[in-house]
């Protein structure tokens, strides 16, 4: 299987370092239809197998 | 292309991650591109979106012709607070500091990349992101609930509160000055 570069999936998100586009992807990334920027988690959503909690988890542990 | 972008797009073990991203940047296979992703791109029953990120001013349009692209702009202001509190050592590179998108394609770029490139220039951007909106929770929330409904995600009553909270954590974070990356732990 390849990358698709066609996807309609994929968001680019064009912003210069320190300009918070990182908390913006996190917040997007909290919705059932959007993963976060792990390849785990991202992997247990195609599966089904993570919940709200989790990625708030993930997020809050990144911040600290 | 970022740290995050790897994390998400390159297989876990081995080496070459830097390879394999920037084949993602030109438009290329490559092996360490993971199945994950690889299922995500093409995947077409399923409203499952990813993100990728582009820290310089120009990407071409060409390379992710059907991707939804969100832009930045006013980002000067935040930017330079944000920097003044980095040791030199984190300071991002020149490419990577900008504050606007041109809105035409400068005659520098038709000859470097040649005259049929297409850039998203800001005027077409598909959702433009105002970083001034960061300077207030409601606004910050009022934006990101926005781009919720421009994603088609339909489950921001379910988010906007743990949104908010993290709207403050990371807003304390962010002021407070970073040590070199010899001092991390």
């Amino acid at each position: 299987m390849n990358f698709n570069f066609n996807t309609s999936n994929l968001v680019v998100f064009q912003f210069p370092r320190y300009a918070g586009g990182k908390f913006v992807i996190n917040c997007l990334g909290l919705s059932d239809n959007m993963v976060l920027q792990s390849r785990s988690l991202a992997q247990r959503q195609v599966d089904g197998t993570i919940s709200l909690e989790d990625k708030k988890k993930y997020i809050i542990d990144g911040q600290i | 292309m970022s740290l995050g972008d790897a994390e998400l797009f390159v297989s876990d073990a081995g080496t070459r991650r830097d390879e394999a991203i920037s084949s993602l940047a030109f438009g290329k296979q490559h092996d360490r591109i993971n199945d994950t992703v690889k299922f995500l791109s093409q995947q077409e029953d399923r409203h499952l979106l990813f993100p990728i990120i582009k820290h310089t001013a120009t990407i071409h349009r060409e390379r992710h012709p059907n991707a939804k692209v969100i832009q930045w702009k006013n980002n000067g202001d935040f930017v330079k607070t944000r920097t003044s509190l980095l040791p030199d050592d984190r300071m991002p590179r020149d490419e990577e500091q900008w504050n606007n998108v041109a809105n035409e394609i400068p005659d520098s770029f038709k000859e470097k990349f040649g005259q049929n490139a297409t850039f998203v220039l800001q005027k077409e951007a598909d959702f433009l992101w105002d970083t001034n909106w960061f300077n207030s929770v409601e606004e910050t929330l009022d934006a990101v609930h926005s781009l919720y409904n421009f994603l088609s995600l339909t489950d921001w009553d379910k988010v906007k509160e743990f949104v908010e909270e993290y709207y403050h954590l990371w807003i304390k974070a962010i002021v407070t000055p970073k040590p070199k990356w010899e001092e991390r732990q």
